[in-house]
């Protein structure tokens, strides 16, 4: 098994990777959007369909945007619109889709991060089926089973953050600090320090 | 090669080399990553630090090439990154080193992959009916 690259390699690697995202997607280094867009899938075909059955029946049109509203922003952005019912609060929603990015692309995307894990896994010699992801977490958790329920919870936890933060490490951490976006400055030092808490919290409950 | 294939071979390079340097530094072995943040190993961290000043070196001096991101200061920041931070140190990943891990073979990740699923799902119902600012948008 061979050793982790020095902080140095790792560093340019990570660094050259952030800058070559923009260079060659034209989009920001970040995974979270990636998930949003294939998590949102079923409801991205269905406006697809929806927009294919439009020929230039403009009552369609209407009616399927009044309803595309109404789930979105609920009936306050209604009455908003139609003015029964002003109100100074921006209402808007998370729009999955915003860019020229296809559902696909960001699948392909998200698969072949597993493939490059794969493969480095293979060539490093790290690769091995593993029921345990870590002693100190089972140990933690008391047990194997226990532990899997805790990583659903963890792992809920963290699609639920960065959708509401609407970034991750990569997101925020990489693309948004290096390009000086405070928002993202924020976010960073935030989730660094819940996440050093926690694992110092974790570090302490399995040597007690 | 058409367009639509192109982008679809470089989104799967970019995958690719994230996924094998993510795997090269170690950011998806759990006991390394707790070692990180419990601050008594500062490997990783010098290497995400370099990372950022890098990339912020590059894109500070050529702005025209690189456009800025918009990231917006929004109500959700704090719990959100709070909620994230914590739940990183519990399963061990962030949404790309969860694929890393399941490369590695390591199984356990099958059940952070499934929560990840599920709070985005949550996510986007409780934004939709509940909270309803804009959140910007990250990378899409």
């Amino acid at each position: 098994m061979t050793e982790y690259w020095s902080w140095w390699q790792g560093g340019l690697a990570l660094g050259g990777l952030t800058i070559l995202f923009r260079l060659v997607l034209h989009r920001p280094l970040g995974v979270s959007g990636s998930w949003l867009r294939v998590a949102s899938t079923r409801q991205e075909f269905a406006a697809e369909q929806q927009a294919n059955g439009f020929t230039n029946d403009t009552n369609a049109v209407s009616s399927a945007l009044m309803e595309a509203t109404l789930a979105q922003f609920g009936e306050e952005a209604l009455h908003k619109l139609s003015g029964t019912q002003p109100e100074n609060k921006t209402v808007q929603a998370i729009n999955p889709v915003t860019t020229s990015a296809t559902i696909g692309q960001h699948a392909v995307f998200l698969l072949f991060i597993f493939v490059g894990g794969l493969l480095m896994a293979l060539y490093t010699g790290r690769f091995s089926i593993d029921l345990e992801l870590s002693k100190m977490l089972t140990s933690l958790s008391r047990g194997l089973a226990a532990s899997w329920v805790h990583l659903l919870f963890g792992g809920m936890m963290v699609g639920f953050g960065t959708q509401m933060a609407a970034g991750c490490t990569s997101g925020h951490g990489l693309s948004g600090c290096a390009q000086g976006s405070r928002a993202s400055m924020l976010a960073t030092a935030i989730f660094f320090g819940g996440a050093v808490i926690m694992a110092t919290f974790m570090s302490l409950a399995v040597k007690s | 090669m058409s367009t639509l294939v192109k982008q679809y071979c470089l989104n799967a390079v970019m995958g690719l080399a994230l996924g094998v340097t993510l795997a090269g530094i170690g950011f998806a072995d759990y006991d390394e990553l707790h070692r990180m943040l419990t601050l008594s190993d500062s490997r990783m961290l010098s290497s995400f630090m370099l990372a950022i000043g890098l990339a912020a070196g590059i894109f500070t001096a050529f702005p025209k090439y690189i456009p800025k991101q918009k990231k917006i200061l929004h109500p959700g920041i704090i719990p959100g990154s709070l909620l994230f931070g914590m739940g990183w140190a519990i399963c061990g990943a962030c949404p790309a080193i969860v694929f890393v891990q399941l490369g590695l073979g390591k199984l356990p990740a099958l059940m952070t992959l499934l929560g990840i699923f599920l709070g985005v799902k949550l996510y986007r119902f409780v934004h939709a009916r509940y909270l309803r600012w804009d959140t910007g948008s990250c990378s899409v």
